[in-house]
Parts: C-alpha cells; sequence; structure tokens
C-alpha cells in the first residue's frame, strides 16, 4: 500500500482524544450493520420469491381445465341443466301444465299430413 | 501492483473481506480524515464525511477495476465526498461554496479543535479565500507532500494544470501573508 508523509498540525487543526480509535470502531460497526442488512434483504426477496411462485403453483393446480369451459359458458351449462332436469324428473302431464294454453296451441299442433 | 491485488481480492471474497477491510481502515482511516478536514474545516463534518467515504469503498469494493491504485481511488471518492458535503451544506445556508468554506475559517478562533496560533490562523484563512480546485491543490501538494502525478490521477487533472494552480496559490497566499505581516 502506498504511503505519504503527511503535515497535518500546520494548519493547528486537532481532534478529540482517542478519536481515531473510535473511528475506526464506529466505521468497522457502521459496514458490519449494512452487510446483515444486505443478507436480510436478500433473504426477504427470496421469501416473496418463493410465496409468489407458489401461489400460482397452487391456483394452477386447484383450478382444472374442465371446470374453466364449464366457466366461460355459464349460460349453456344452466340451459342444458334445466332441460335435462325436466326431461328427467316431469313426466309429459307435468311438463303440459307448465305451459300456458297459447303455447300449447303453438307447440301441440297436430299436424294429421305426413 | 501484484500486492494491491491480492489485497483487493481479500477485500472483494466474502471470506476474508471483512479482515481486509479492517486492516484497510486501520491504514487509511487518518490520511482520509485529514485530507477531508482540510477540505471541510469543521471536525463534526469532517467525521460525517471520512466515514460516509468508508462506507462508500466498502459498498463499492465490488466495482474497483483497480485501473488505478486502491489509494488513488479512496482519495477520489474522499475528495469528492469532501466537496459535495460543501456544495450541499452551502445551499442549505444560502451561500456559494467559497462564502461557506470562508466562514468556517473565520470562525476557526472559536473553535474547540483548533489551537494554532497567529500565523497557523492567517494561514488557514489565507488557504479557505482561494478558489475550490487552487485550495485542494495547495493541500494535497504543500501539507500533504503528495506529487503531481497522484493528485493528477486523484483530481483527473493534467500535470500542468496542476503546477499552474500550485503557483497561483503559493503566489497569492505569499503576497497576503507578506501584505498582513505586522513587521514589515
Amino acid at each position: 500500500m502506498q504511503k505519504t508523509k503527511a503535515n497535518h498540525n500546520a494548519y493547528g487543526l486537532q481532534t478529540p482524544k482517542g478519536y481515531f480509535d473510535r473511528l475506526e470502531k464506529e466505521i468497522l460497526y457502521k459496514t458490519q450493520k449494512k452487510d446483515k442488512k444486505v443478507d436480510r434483504n436478500i433473504r426477504r426477496i427470496l421469501v416473496t420469491s418463493v410465496s409468489i411462485a407458489a401461489s400460482f403453483l397452487f391456483f394452477f393446480t386447484v383450478s382444472s381445465p374442465s371446470e374453466t369451459l364449464i366457466i366461460e359458458n355459464t349460460e349453456q351449462a344452466f340451459d342444458d341443466y334445466i332441460e335435462t332436469y325436466y326431461l328427467e324428473e316431469f313426466n309429459s302431464y307435468e311438463l303440459l301444465t307448465l305451459l300456458e294454453e297459447g303455447e300449447i296451441e303453438t307447440s301441440l299442433t297436430y299436424n294429421s299430413k305426413p | 501492483m501484484k500486492q494491491q491485488s491480492l489485497f483487493v481480492h481479500a477485500l472483494k471474497h466474502p471470506s476474508s473481506r471483512e479482515e481486509a477491510f479492517a486492516r484497510l481502515v486501520s491504514e487509511y482511516k487518518e490520511r482520509l480524515y485529514w485530507h477531508i478536514r482540510k477540505i471541510v474545516l469543521d471536525h463534526d463534518d469532517a467525521n460525517d464525511v471520512v466515514q460516509n467515504t468508508f462506507i462508500k469503498v466498502h459498498l463499492n469494493i465490488e466495482n474497483f477495476k483497480e485501473n488505478s491504485t486502491l489509494f488513488t481511488w479512496m482519495y477520489r471518492i474522499a475528495t469528492n465526498e469532501a466537496l459535495n458535503f460543501i456544495t450541499s451544506k452551502a445551499k442549505k445556508m444560502g451561500l456559494q461554496n467559497q462564502e461557506w468554506v470562508e466562514a468556517l475559517a473565520d470562525g476557526l478562533e472559536a473553535d474547540s479543535y483548533f489551537d494554532g496560533d497567529e500565523a497557523a490562523l492567517l494561514l488557514q484563512k489565507e488557504v479557505a479565500r482561494l478558489p475550490e480546485k487552487q485550495r485542494i491543490v495547495f493541500n494535497m501538494k504543500y501539507f500533504d507532500g503528495m506529487n503531481y502525478d497522484a493528485i493528477s490521477e486523484i483530481l483527473d487533472t493534467s500535470v500542468g494544470a496542476l503546477k499552474a494552480s500550485y503557483h497561483h496559490a503559493v503566489k497569492k497566499i505569499k503576497t497576503k501573508l507578506t501584505d498582513e505581516d505586522p513587521k514589515k
């Protein structure tokens, strides 16, 4: 390491007694504290990243593609469900009671011609 | 230079970093403190700046490419830190850098960390009246005994310009001190 001679007292400037020993300790304390802070920050970033990755993984695992299809076509699925329910649970008389008179005339008009 | 490379390597390596940095602080703390103190004048200010300088060295050692010596690099950081400190202090007070430094020099008699005689006080005040660059060159050349090549590297200024700065500084101080010499 390069050394220089220094004429410190020429200015009449002084320092408190034992200053340089205290200065050294203070600098080392501050730099070590900064090192620990950097380590803690790295750990925090790592934990956050892993948590986010785990959340995504959980989300994609839980939501299967078939369910997604159902969600996208909710209206169609509901109509299918109603149709199945009526066909399976109701007899023809019960189905007939659900229709209004006007509807019966238009829907069930008997056509004698083949 | 090979010895420096080994030392820089130790500073950069996590396993040896702490020990090497402690050695660095022990080796350079006084020289950097006095270099900074001559620029900022006040002890408490110099204390803040020298600590910031070492923290910057510690944080940026990974970026040190060894294009210059470690000593030069640290001096450059210390000089910049000290000048930035003066700029921010002066700005807060609504003063120019030069005015701030002169005000500090004028208040030296009352400073508990100044015990110079009348001649030292006069010299201090006259150095404070020099333009910033001349003041730093004068400090480094006259008080620290540094050669022009080293100063040139630290201040990133040509040797010729430094010689001119120093020559002007010495001439101004000589003239002022002769004018104010009561024995004259």
